[in-house]
């Protein structure tokens, strides 16, 4: 290491007369001058897109619509695997993360509750993010002066359809906590709590709007979908799809308070959507709405993938509960397509039980998952009819499911069989048919037979139960303490 | 490449070792010019004015590459993966200033005035890119062709301007000093960019001479009461989209998480201290003591904001920090002859950290891993180190004890923590050895934790401390899985040798034997040689989260601290 002593003792390199130094010191005043106007603080962030930049850029609507949906896929894995681990169709198999299993399987110990502070909280962060996002697009499109009437009644009728699915995720989770559906244009405003009916009704209420200005909205949205809305991209034939979604929201109201005028309201649903009544084939179930996924760098390979996610496994009573062909061997076509084995592994620190099955449904990174498609709707279908006094239909639809989705024969049910009955074959149906995809769970709970879920470890520190709600998170609960009435939350400590 | 991190992928940690390249190399160029002018020079008068610009850049390079063959190598879908992260600083800054010192007729009241005016205008700007390539032809290191290319950019810019006035007066022979001053700032990184933020300071001291007795040299009373700013972070002050992510192909924009603040300002810092510093036996004995209190207020806080509003976090001006303490300092010089002299210091430091007040409701610190490992919480009127997990103190409606995330009672902030410094000089060789010492300050040793949830800690066949168990490490999991983090809340004392230094000054005869050297000297350092603690982990001093002032008490197995050796020959010319 050289040692220039002269730097070290601050002594100058070199002495310089003492005008030539007048002079630059005078020089050097002036220039400190001139860096002195405050022009010279004025920079712009070169990172992000500032809200005052890109509001005014013509490209910012097809990135706002973008955003909603790329939001909205966000979500859905997360809403998937908690879901599947409550409702007794999946693990997370961590090894190095026993967090995975004993936050939904054991939760708080002993006390039969999730912990509000845990990882149990998902389907409320990720949806509200978007909810915030769909409340600031409906303010753009209201005062664009770029769109015309047709178009912002298209805009609108979309966007009014993805804030009834994100809260329909919130309140399928919450159920009888209730949730928060106003947003403030002031994040620090609290909204208040609203109870589950009017939070159904809310929903039902913006759906039924998007149609209404859907039907207004011409040809064509002002904005492109992606790629898992293909044939149901224009405002004509999203209404479709808005159906459908409605359908099953007025199903899952029908069996919260909303009754056999809910139901009635969910199979004229079904009828204005994309149902196809007389499916047979796997391509029939299978139409519907996607969500797209890729591996390139910027986008979201599917959550739960074989190749991916490999810490996935399937509960052992997919396999022991699967409906046999008429042979009395062979197992449900569903099953087949749907369930593979897996190398043995167990919950770590004996969380969890050993499964040696898992999902074999999405088998690239690049696989769709979808939103809803056919085989859904006729399901709902059939539990609308079964409700409503129309057993021959539900089952008819049963048998069409059964024969044609699962390979099996047509059920032993009859008109005279016991509704109970009827609602346990139907729900083995939505249970194999929509395997994974955020169903049981719900179905159970809204039919009240969570009490039928295998329970699989039930002693011990380590005794699982099945939850009802997922909580209200503790970082909502926090930014709520000391406020009394429906600005308190539901649930919290 | 960590081997100890786990990860789904098993991998041989002696091949990774051998295989993997990891390296970073800086270069850094710095200088600065000074120009300086006597403007007046007379018996009373003296007014200097000077000028300084300086520079100084970096550009720090990090290459890693990890061959395709390795085992982990396929749990991404993509064999092979090379990276390469640069940062490229520049901080330029200029400065004027002119300096008056008068100095009146000698009398006993009045010595000297010295007043100091300048301004001066700093920019940093930081360019941070990184490039990582998975999926690569064999043996092939860089991103170029890769299967998937992930690239990162990212600018940081400041602009600070100030001015300052400063006042030095000197009276009765230099016994009394009294200091005021203020300095103006302001920042592209404030709301207000054009608005100058004023910091007032003023201080004071009195020296005795030789009071008592003779063996005193000198005892120094002292006060000082100042206001400093700390200017928000980059970007604080701006409201910004976030970049979406890419579906089916389109780019989108979202509202981002963090909400900025447009009317955000510095937060201050508001220092008051006392102390006195003595000097004994002819210096061979000094004493320095002070009490002090920093309170910060305006504190720049960056709290969750309601989960249902869809934003996650804002930023804001509001509440009340303070720290109290003592600091004192003992230093001594025990042994001193013609070839030989011993000197030691000893610095004791002891401070309580206060969330005073704050404008928002109560939240847990952004940034930790969740309640189970243990967590700070900004409240009012509390203790700010304290840490928050979970714990059975809560009641449930049964009017059962129940566990709720709520504070732990035990204190991240240590007691105290004691440096001993001493330095032995014989002839020409010189000894330095540096022990600190820590006492108390709980850490979350969440490392202990990984270790019990695989059975494998060294201590898990111990026998447990309460009923109900047979091996420590089965109380220890079980206890924590039942929603009590405490058994993994360990006190993180130390007594570490943190520094021993060895220089010898090579005499002179020698050092010229080099053409054109004056002088030489070699070094031999070594840095964190040894450590006692009953701590169970790695090391209780350790860096989860980087550069943050919470939740730097959660220890899940990172790098400890690493043993340094440093060997150097320094050559004067």
């Amino acid at each position: 290491m050289t040692n220039f002593d002269s730097i070290k003792d601050n002594r100058p390199l070199f002495q310089m007369p003492a005008k030539f130094r007048a002079a630059i010191a005078l020089t050097a005043g002036c220039m400190v001058l001139a860096s002195c106007t405050s022009d010279r603080l004025n920079i712009t962030n070169p990172n992000t897109p500032t809200v005052a930049g890109a509001s005014g850029d013509p490209q910012a609507l097809q990135l706002f619509a973008t955003g909603l949906l790329r939001q909205n896929r966000n979500s859905r894995g997360g809403f998937i695997t908690s879901t599947a681990r409550f409702g007794r169709e999946a693990y997370v198999y961590t090894p190095q993360e026993g967090r995975n299993t004993s936050h939904y399987l054991i939760g708080l110990s002993g006390q039969n509750k999730l912990d509000p502070s845990g990882f149990a909280v998902e389907n409320w962060g990720g949806p509200y993010a978007n909810l915030r996002d769909i409340f600031n697009f409906k303010s753009t499109v209201a005062n664009s002066a770029a769109l015309t009437a047709t178009q912002k009644s298209a805009a609108q009728g979309f966007v009014k359809t993805l804030e009834a699915m994100e809260l329909l995720t919130v309140i399928s989770t919450r159920d009888s906590l209730g949730l928060v559906v106003d947003q403030n244009q002031d994040a620090t405003v609290l909204a208040p709590f609203v109870s589950r009916d009017s939070a159904y009704k809310y929903i039902l209420a913006q759906f039924n709007s998007a149609a209404t200005d859907l039907a207004a909205g011409g040809a064509a949205f002002p904005f492109m979908l992606h790629t898992g809305f293909t044939g149901f991209n224009t405002p004509a034939t999203f209404l479709l799809f808005n159906r459908a979604m409605t359908a099953r929201a007025e199903a899952y109201y029908a069996t919260a308070g909303g009754g056999v005028a809910a139901w009635g309201r969910s199979l004229a649903a079904i009828n204005a959507s994309f149902v196809n009544t007389v499916a047979t084939t796997r391509a029939q179930f299978d139409a519907g709405v996607y969500l797209p996924y890729s591996p390139a760098t910027g986008d979201n390979i599917n959550p739960l993938s074989i190749t991916n996610n490999t810490d996935l496994y399937a509960h052992a009573s997919i396999t022991t509960d699967v409906p046999l062909k008429a042979n009395g061997v062979t197992r449900d076509d569903r099953y087949t397509a749907k369930i593979g084995s897996r190398p043995a592994r167990s919950g770590p620190q004996g969380l969890g039980i050993e499964s040696t099955v898992g999902f074999n449904i999405y088998a690239t990174t690049a696989a769709s998952i979808p939103v809803i498609r056919n085989e859904e709707l006729l399901l709902l279908r059939a539990e609308g009819l079964l409700a409503t006094g129309d057993k021959a239909g539900a089952i008819a639809i049963i048998n069409q499911i059964r024969v044609n989705s699962g390979g099996l024969a047509a059920s032993t049910l009859t008109p005279a069989s016991p509704d109970a009955a009827i609602l346990t074959e139907l729900l083995v149906q939505k249970r194999y048919s929509l395997l994974l995809e955020g169903h049981r769970w719900i179905d159970l709970r809204r039919y009240n037979r969570l009490d039928q879920l295998p329970i699989d470890i039930t002693s011990g520190t380590n005794k699982h139960f099945v939850a009802r709600v997922q909580p209200i998170p503790q970082a909502e609960c926090l930014s709520r303490a000391g406020k009394t009435g429906n600005l308190a939350g539901p649930g919290c400590l | 490449m960590p081997f100890n991190g786990g990860g789904s992928g098993t991998s041989n940690p002696f091949e990774v070792m051998r295989a993997v390249t990891n390296g970073e190399s800086v270069w850094r160029q710095s200088g600065n010019a000074r120009v300086g002018y006597s403007l007046v020079g007379t018996n009373h008068n003296t007014i200097q004015l000077s000028y300084l610009v300086g520079v100084d850049r970096f550009q720090q390079e990090g290459r890693q590459y990890s061959p395709n063959y390795l085992q982990y190598e396929a749990a991404d879908g993509f064999l092979g993966t090379a990276a390469q992260n640069n940062v490229s600083s520049f901080q330029y800054n200029q400065g004027g200033n002119a300096v008056w010192t008068f100095t009146p007729t000698s009398n006993r009241f009045f010595t000297s005035f010295t007043t100091s005016a300048g301004a001066s205008y700093e920019t940093q700007n930081i360019r941070t890119y990184r490039i990582r390539g998975r999926g690569l032809l064999p043996t092939r290191r860089v991103a170029t062709g890769a299967q998937d290319v992930a690239i990162a950019d990212q600018i940081e810019e400041f602009r600070d301007q100030s001015y300052y006035v400063n006042e030095q007066a000197l009276f009765l022979n230099e016994h009394l000093a009294i200091n005021g001053g203020f300095r103006a700032d302001r920042s592209s990184a404030n709301g207000d960019r054009e608005k100058f933020y004023l910091f007032p300071k003023v201080s004071a001291s009195y020296r005795l001479t030789k009071p008592l007795t003779d063996k005193i040299d000198e005892i120094k009373i002292r006060a000082a009461k100042g206001q400093s700013g700390n200017r928000p972070r980059y970007g604080d002050r701006d409201i910004l989209y976030a970049d979406g992510g890419l579906i089916s192909g389109n780019g989108s924009l979202v509202s981002a998480g963090l909400l900025g603040n447009p009317a955000i300002k510095p937060e201050i810092m508001n220092e008051l201290e006392f102390g006195f510093d003595a000097s004994l036996f002819g210096s061979r004995i000094g004493l320095e003591a002070t009490r002090y209190e920093r309170v910060i207020t305006n504190l720049l806080l960056t709290f969750p904001l309601p989960p249902s509003s869809g934003l996650g976090n804002q930023i804001k001006n509001g509440g009340q920090l303070s720290v109290l303490g003592v600091e004192a300092v003992f230093s001594a010089v025990p042994l001193r002859s013609r070839s030989f002299e011993w000197t030691t210091r000893v610095i004791y430091n002891h401070n309580v950290q206060h969330t005073d007040n704050i404008p928002v409701p109560a939240f847990n610190v952004p940034g930790s891993f969740g309640a189970s490992y243990g967590r700070n919480r900004i409240q009012a009127n509390s203790v700010s180190s304290l840490i928050w997990g979970n714990v059975p103190f809560c009641t449930s409606a049964a009017g059962a004890t129940i566990s709720c995330d709520a504070s732990t009672r035990l204190d991240a902030n240590p007691i105290s923590t004691t440096t001993f410094n001493n330095d032995i000089t014989f002839k020409r060789l010189t000894l330095s050895a540096l022990l600190d010492w820590r006492a108390g300050g709980y850490v979350s040793n969440m490392t202990n934790n990984l270790f019990d949830e695989g059975g494998q800690s060294r201590d898990f066949d111990d026998p447990s401390p309460v009923a109900g168990y047979t091996r420590l490490g089965d109380y220890r999991y079980d206890t924590f899985n039942k929603g009590d983090i405490r058994p993994y809340i360990q006190s993180g004392s130390y007594v570490k040798l943190r520094e021993v230094a060895v220089a010898l000054d090579v005499p002179q005869r020698f050092a010229t034997k080099i053409p054109g050297a004056r002088t030489l000297r070699v070094n031999l350092q070594g840095r964190n040689l040894a450590l006692w603690s009953k701590y169970w982990s790695y090391d209780p001093e350790f860096n989860n989260f980087g550069n943050s002032n919470f939740n730097r008490f959660i220890d899940l197995a990172p790098f400890p601290s690493s043993r340094q050796f440093n060997f150097s020959i320094d050559i004067g010319f």
